[in-house]
Parts: C-alpha cells; structure tokens; sequence
C-alpha cells in the first residue's frame, strides 16, 4: 500500500513541480506581499494610522481567508473526480492501490501545496511586528488557525470529490457545505428573534457555530483583536482538525461504495438527453410568459389576500412580504408551468432542442444548450435569482425593522443589493461559463475540428461570451431590475451634480464619478473573464479561482496605489496651493492610470487568448 | 487578436535555400536521390494539393524539412511514413491548422497561408482522434457543423440525411456519440468531414484503432467517395491498404521526402528491371535452369517451400508478352503467371531509415 501511495505522491509532486504556473503563483504570492509591505512600510514612516504592522496584518490574514475559502471549493475537490472524469481510477485500482492510498496520493501533494503557499507567507509577515500593532504570538496563532482552515477544507474536498461524479458536483456540494451553516444560523437566529430560546436551541447553535468552517471567522477576530495572548492553539484548530480526519475517514470508508460502478460518459448523455427533450427554450419561454401576470396579480393581490386572513389593514402589510411572495411564486410556480406546458408540447424524438442557428450563430448554440445548461441551466438561473432577491428582500425587510409600517420600506435599498448581488454573480457566471466552453473544447480536443470551419479566431472567442452572456439572461434581469429601483435616487444625483458643476469643479467630478466608475468595474469584468479564459486553456481545474486571485490583488495593488497617490499629493500640498485642483487630480489622473493599465491588459489578454487557442488546435 | 484568417500572408514562401526563420536547416542528404524534381511538377492549379520547399520547425526540431510534393485530383493518395515522420504536421500545414513557416502549400491553386477562408471551404480534415461533442446525438453533431458552415435549414436536412445514408449511419441518427462504437463514431467523423461537400478530404490514421470488420468498410466507403470524384489524402500504418485502396503515395521519413508519386511505380522493383512470378504445379527438375537459358530472362530464383519462380528480364517493349511466350514455348504446365509486385511494405522498410527520430 505504502509503495503505491508513494508513487501517487511523488507523481503528483513531480507534476507540480514540473508546472512553471505553480512557481510563478508563489513567486506572484510573494511579490503581492512585499508590494503590501513596502505599503505598510511608507504608512509607518510618514505615521500615518496607529498600527501600520496589524493593518498589512489583517489584510493579509483576511485575504488567505478569502481564497483558502475559494480556492478549497476547486483545489480539493478535484483530487479524485479528475481519475473519475479520465476514467483511470480502475487503473489505479487495478495496480494495487488500495483505497486509503489512493486518498493519501491524491490528496497529499495539493495539501502539501496549499500548506506550501501558506508557509512561505510566514517569513514575510513576521516583519508585521516591526511595523508595530502586531505580536508574534498572534501571526502564528493567526497561521495556525489558516492551517487548521486548510485542513478541513481538504477534507470537506476530498469526501466531496469522492461522492460526487464529476469535479462540478463536487464543488457544488463543498460550496454548499460552506453556505449551509450560515443558513442554518440565520434560520435560528429567526427562531431567537420570535422568543424560541429554548436550551436545545442554544446548544444547537452552538454546535453549528464550532462544526461550521465559518468559526474560523470568530477564530480570526478573537486573535486579531488587541491584548491576545493566549496559546496559538484554539479550539477551532482542535474541531477543524478532528473534523478534517472524520470527514478523511469517511471518504476512506465509503471510497469502494461510491467508485464500484463508474459513471459512463454515455450514461450521464443519456441523462442530459432525457431533461433536454423535456424542458425546451420554446417551452421555458412561453411558461414565462404564462407566469408573468401571475406574479404581477400575486404583488397586487398579497395584501389583501393576507388582509383577508389576518385581518390586519392591507395598508399595513409589510411590502417586502409581497416581494417575497412573488419571489417564491416565480421560484416554485416556474418550474411547475414549464412542467406542464412541456407535457403538452411533447415533442417528438430527435428533435429535443430544435435545429442549430445557421452561420456563426451555431457556435453560441453549441455553447448555450452543451455548455450553459439550455433551458433547463436557465431554468435553475431563475429560480437561483428569484430565491436570492426573496432572501435580500427578506432580511432588509425582517431584520432591517421594516414590518410596522409600508411606507419604511426603501425600494432603492433592495435595488442596490439587487444589483450588486446580480453584478457580481453574473461575472461569476459569465467567466465560468466562457471558462467551461473554452475548457471542454481543449479536453475533448475538440480545437482542431472548430478552427477548421470557415468562421475566423474571434469568432469563435465572441461566440463563447456571448453564449455566456445569453445564459446570464436571469442575472442580467436582476440587475436591470435592480437598476429600475435605484433610477430614482441615481436622478437625483444627476440633477444635482448637473447643479453643481455649473460652478465648481468639484462638483463636475462628482458628477462623471458615476460613470467613470461604471467604464472602470466594465473594464474590471472585462479583465476577469479575459483572465479566467486564458486559465481555461492553461490549466485544467481552478482557472475561475485563479482569476479572482489575480484579479483581487491587482484591484488591491490598484486601490492601495491610488490611496498612496492622494496622500503624496495632500501631503505635497500642504504649504499651500489650489485644493479643488488637487482633489481633481486625486481623482482623475489614477482613474486615467487605471483605465489605461486595464484597456492595456483587455487587449493584451485578448491577443493572448487568440494565440494559445491557435497554439492548441494546431496542437490537437 | 489575430485573426485566424488573415488579409495578408501570415509568412513570405521562400526559396528552397532560404533559412529557417529559428536557424539553418539540416542539409537535404546528398546521397539521397530527390524524389520530386521541379520538372516532374505540373501547374498549381492543375493539382489539389501543391507542396513546395515546405520546412516546418517547433522549436529546436525541425519536423518537416525541404517538402515537395503534389496531389493530383479526383486520386486517392496515401501519405505513409514512420512515427514522427513529419506526417500530422503536413497534414496540419495543409488543413491551415499550422501556418507554414518556409515553402508554400496550395489547395487547388488557393495558397493555404493566404486564402485560408476558401482554403477551408474546400476542404474536410478528420483529425487522428474522436474530436467530437459526445452528449450530442449524431444528427445535432452533423447539424452544428452544416450550420457552422452556413447551409440552410432545407439543404442541412438533405445534407445531413445524404452522409448518413454515405456512412451507412441512418439507423443511428438520434443516438448519443458518447453510446457509439469506435467504428461508428469514426464514421459520424467521416460523415462530419462530409457535410460541406469538401473537394479534398484530408485523413489522419482514420482506421487507426478500428476492427478488421470497420476497417474494411471504412475503405469501401473510401472508395464510394474517389469514385464521387472527391481527392481524399490519407495518412495510415496500414500499408496493406494503402497499397490496394491509393493511386499514388508519399512516403516521408525524419520530415524528409522518400517517395511520391504513383503506388505502381513505386511497388515495380526498379526502372530497369521487370519481375514476374510464375507458378507451376509440383516439382519441374531442371526448370530454373531452362528459364535461365531463355534470352529475354537476367535471373530466376525459386521461392523457398513454394511451386514458384521469380523470373527477372531487362524492361523492353512489350516485355510481359514477350516473356509469357517465350515460357510457354518451354512446353511446361503453368498454372499462373504474374507480375511480381513488391509489397508495400517492402518498398517502406527499403526507403525509411531505422530508429525513432
């Protein structure tokens, strides 16, 4: 057994080793850390803040959380689907590997790397202490407890990955592993508010809160605070380490039930095929259309219907319980209709999702209904989104003290959530789904044979984002939606923008702030889809993660210098000189550095992406 | 981003003594006789495929070296050499996958570098491996890619039900890929490769990995389509094969020309000598000495534990006539007489070197 767990190890560590991406992350880690230390550096030779050394501290801290987090929902979860997907598990099996190998060689070189990138941080970070307003007792606590985090994100991984079929589905059961214990909290947090505080409760939430990963959280304020000084070792290192080997045992235990009988590609076809003759875009289309008005007549009708019941004056009924109500009508009543109307437009075989779209359009055809998810993909986008704006709607309204009266609710308020929520998910999806298209078509070498058609290069990049885009249909509503609500308040800070800028420059900066940040997050996007992309044709999993990473830390680098470059001018002009200039130019010139450094990475990365598609087919 | 299908020429076709944009070319070996010479070529137009100088280095190997040689259209021509010969890169120079870096390849006169839209449509490449979208059912897979190259919805339909019918795959049209056999989803290929009515099929190792049974109806099917008058380039291990099924070969070795022309010519011995085989039945004392004494036969060899002779004569006018009467005037049974060919596999062995490159 030893003998092939060895081999696994090795293996794994050879080939990571091999890759010059791996380097090149440390080597980046490590830059990005140096960069916010020279930061911190100038912050405490010019005494700006108190405590210069916790800030570089806690930035640093926060953001391995971040993308521990992240990068634990791809990095694990792949280590025993990826032998799934390429369908030699039975090989290894076969050679004499027995279970327990298997799960210590595939798993051990990812966590030794991941533990790698968070112990060359160490030496670094030590240097906090001499910035001042950190100890060295609380920078180990603080790794310790990222280790400890480490750890059972790595179990929580590879018993996903053992599970489920294709490394997706296990990021999906580890993303929702993760969200879960907030739900249950906020659930029971419900139940405190109503006055269930039962004993049984308490000691549930309790348990919830040292079990959920999310107690890394309090972990991390607790040592970060100030006056720390208790052992490194927590109790939540102690749970998360004990939750690591029952969920490492578990996979172990469970290894032969869920590999005996491997999932052929022809099956899961066979799957898709049968939902994809079922739910159709004609057919989805027109059940929307059939539960549009009922929603409208649900908004219109909730408060009396609830008035009837209740018998509280429909004035009184709290408007986002309407929001709600229609929320879940669209969420639960969709699927319904589609159900329905789907039985009565039976269609008949071979003709499940209709003909491709003539031309270069057949490209985002493939892509929408192969790579999206089709109708059905949009089918769960909406019940996704409609479920999502219920909760927003649900919490501003329940816990922001929005029950006594209508007339408290803030339309502008869930128009705000709704579109930063529909913003950030859409980019979400976007990249991953023009990451999954360009993906599969280098894992089914599938390049060749499409740079073989008629239709150029660009075409064919065009053509998976706007597949992408085409499924971020009900994202793109939310946020349109979204938008509707805030068009009032955004007005006024138009009008009086205009009102100020006729006499002051200040206020015409004001004024263009809006849209110069809009061409900025564009531009933003622009860059993480572009980014996530090339990972796409680099790397085989974690290419979305790796984006945000990049794209996290250049928005960071971005933030910081431009913080950097208003205090030297403030402090520049501080014998004197013209402040309305000055604040001008704190805002412009790094807004125009910004966009110019992000137009440069859009076309640089577009080329970028064009040549290893190009490289790649002539490869395959 | 570059476009994949450029205005203006992606390189500079170059003389054949031009130097390789990463460093100097490895010298032609002189001993070597070359196989094609400027003469022996026809006009670019006149020919489906057109190869001229073609050099094609990846880094620090140089994969194809000084390649010329042409497609004459409507023929089957098989494209043989060893493993890492040079073949898929040609293939690929000639499909545009790959933009030639020294030399010049036409398609039907339509330079591949700068006419590369056109080149496309007039061709159909089936990689060496299944590159297909396997949820998809064969009739979805077949539609995308008629509609990709733009037919419309009437002539898909009829399109798609004619390369079906082609590939004998009718019966499978609503199956998923991800359900088919190798043999089968090699044929949903072909039929893929069909679909726009390609003039020239390009072929990499199409029956590699495909039964005795799939193999030889994938030939028949090889056949059907010379005979529809498309010029089909087909890259195989199967030498056997190739030696029935193709007109003509080339045969590449260290991404070096060794041979191109008609498959006859190359499995005839020698320009100045002919063989033939006959056949007699049981043992003839004294009959190799017999056909020695004849005027028109150089040598005879008998075939080891057989009733057969290998008889070598110069070549003349008429030399097989002459020959057969001139054994018939022996007075001996003779039960089959033949030109002796040598096999394909003979004249591979013979003109590729040993080794892997």
């Amino acid at each position: 057994m030893l003998r092939g767990t060895l081999a696994l190890m090795i293996r794994g560590l050879r080939f990571d080793c091999r890759r010059w991406q791996m380097h090149a992350l440390r080597f980046l880690l490590v830059a990005i850390f140096l960069f916010i230390l020279f930061i911190s550096w100038i912050e405490y030779v010019v005494a700006i803040g108190t405590a210069p050394g916790l800030g570089f501290f806690s930035y640093i801290t926060y953001t391995n959380f971040v993308f521990i987090t992240l990068g634990g929902m791809s990095f694990f979860t792949s280590s025993i689907t990826e032998e799934k997907e390429e369908q030699t598990l039975g090989l290894l099996k076969m050679a004499g590997v027995n279970p327990l190998g298997i799960l210590l060689g595939k798993l051990g070189p990812r966590l030794a790397n991941a533990l790698l990138l968070l112990a060359i941080q160490f030496p670094f970070v030590q240097l906090a202490v001499t910035l001042g307003g950190v100890h060295l007792r609380q920078i180990q606590a603080v790794y310790i407890t990222l280790a400890g985090y480490i750890m059972i994100m790595a179990g929580l991984g590879v018993l996903a990955s053992v599970i489920a079929r294709r490394t997706r589905g296990a990021a999906m059961m580890v993303s929702t592993a993760v969200m879960l214990p907030l739900l249950i909290q906020m659930v029971l947090a419900i139940f405190g508010l109503s006055g269930a505080t039962a004993p049984l409760l308490s000691y549930a939430r309790e348990a919830i809160a040292w079990i959920s990963i999310w107690s890394v959280v309090e972990r991390l304020g607790e040592v970060m605070s100030l006056g720390f000084d208790e052992s490194p070792l927590g109790r939540q290192l102690y749970c998360h380490l004990g939750g690591a080997a029952a969920m490492f045992i578990t996979s172990w235990l469970i290894f032969e039930r869920c590999t005996r009988q491997p999932h052929t590609a022809a099956e899961s076809g066979l799957i898709s095929r049968k939902v994809r003759s079922v739910f159709r875009m004609r057919t989805l289309g027109l059940s929307i259309l059939i539960t549009l008005p009922v929603l409208i007549i649900v908004f219109v009708v909730y408060p009396f219907a609830r008035s009837a019941i209740t018998g509280v004056n429909p004035r009184f009924v709290p408007t986002y319980e309407a929001v709600v109500a229609v929320t879940l009508v669209l969420a639960i009543g969709l699927p319904i209709v589609t159900a329905i109307v789907a039985a009565v437009r039976r269609q008949p075989a071979g003709r499940d999702i209709g003909e491709c779209w003539s031309g270069s359009r057949s490209l985002i055809w493939k892509d929408l209904h192969f790579v999206s998810g089709g109708a059905l993909g949009l089918l769960y986008r909406i019940v996704l989104y409609s479920l999502i704006t219920g909760t927003i709607a649900f919490l501003i309204g329940y816990f922001g003290g929005r029950t006594s009266y209508p007339d408290d609710w803030v339309w502008s308020e869930l128009g705000g959530w709704m579109l930063g929520v529909g913003l950030v998910a859409g980019t979400f999806e976007l990249a991953s789904n023009v990451g999954r298209g360009l993906r599969t078509e280098v894992q089914w070498q599938t390049l060749s044979t499409l740079a073989m058609l008629p239709q150029s290069m660009r075409v064919m990049v065009w053509s998976k984002l706007l597949s992408g885009l085409a499924a971020l249909i009900p994202a793109a509503t939310m946020v349109l939606i979204g938008l509707l609500m805030l068009l009032e308040p955004m007005t006024r800070g138009i009008v009086n923008g205009i009102n100020r800028a006729g006499n002051d420059i200040v206020g015409l900066v004001e004024l263009l702030s809006l849209p110069m940040m809009f061409v900025l997050v564009l531009l933003e996007i622009a860059v993480f889809v572009e980014l996530t992309a090339f990972f796409a044709l680099t790397i085989r999993w974690g290419y979305v993660v790796l984006a945000a990473v990049c794209t996290y830390f250049a928005n960071s680098v971005g933030g910081i210098a431009w913080s950097m470059f208003g205090l030297t001018l403030s402090l520049g002009s501080m014998g004197g000189g013209n402040s309305r200039l000055l604040a001008t130019l704190i805002v412009l010139v790094p807004w125009i550095v910004a966009t110019g450094i992000s137009v440069a990475l859009v076309i640089a990365l577009y080329h970028a992406i064009g040549s290893r598609i190009r490289h790649l087919a002539g490869q395959s | 981003m570059n476009d994949s299908i450029p205005d203006e020429p992606a390189y500079e076709p170059a003389a054949a003594d031009s130097p390789s944009p990463t460093g100097p070319l490895t010298p032609a070996d002189p001993d070597l006789p070359l196989p094609v010479t400027e003469e022996d070529l026809l006009p670019p137009e006149d020919v489906a495929i057109d190869i001229r100088n073609l050099s094609h280095r990846f880094r620090n190997h140089l994969a194809v070296d000084r390649v010329t040689f042409q497609v004459t259209p409507r023929s089957l021509h098989g494209f043989v050499g060893p493993n890492g010969a040079g073949k898929t890169t040609v293939l690929k120079l000639i499909c545009t996958l790959l933009q030639p870096q020294i030399g010049a390849v036409r398609v039907h006169g339509k330079d591949v570098g700068r006419e590369t839209k056109a080149v496309r449509r007039q061709i159909g490449f089936m990689p060496d491996h299944f590159s297909m979208y396997r949820q998809m059912t064969v009739t979805e897979y077949l539609d995308f890619f008629a509609a990709a190259y733009g037919l419309s919805l009437a002539d898909r339909r009829r399109v798609i039900g004619d390369v079906l019918a082609l590939t004998d795959m009718d019966g499978r049209r609503d199956s998923l890929i991800s359900g088919l056999s190798r043999g089968m989803q090699q044929r949903v290929g072909l039929a893929r490769v069909l679909v726009n009515d390609p003039d020239l099929l390009l072929l990499d190792e199409p029956a590699s990995g495909l039964d005795p049974r799939a193999r030889i109806e994938l030939m028949e099917i090889l056949r059907a389509l010379r005979q529809m008058g498309k010029t089909i380039f087909i890259s195989s291990h199967i030498l056997s094969e190739l030696a029935e099924l193709c007109d003509s070969v080339t045969i590449i070795d260290r991404g070096q020309i060794r041979y191109s022309g008609a498959m006859r010519e190359l499995l005839e011995h020698d320009s100045d000598t002919a063989a033939f085989r006959l056949t007699v039945p049981g043992e003839q004392p004294g009959l190799e000495e017999r056909l020695l004494g004849l005027d028109e036969v150089s040598a005879v060899h008998r075939i080891e534990d057989s009733d057969e002779y290998r008889i070598e004569c110069a070549v003349g006018s008429e030399t097989e006539n002459r020959l057969l009467a001139a054994v018939l005037r022996l007075e001996i049974p003779i039960e089959g007489f033949q030109k002796d060919l040598r096999h394909l596999n003979d004249a591979f062995m013979d003109l590729t070197e040993q080794g892997v490159r």
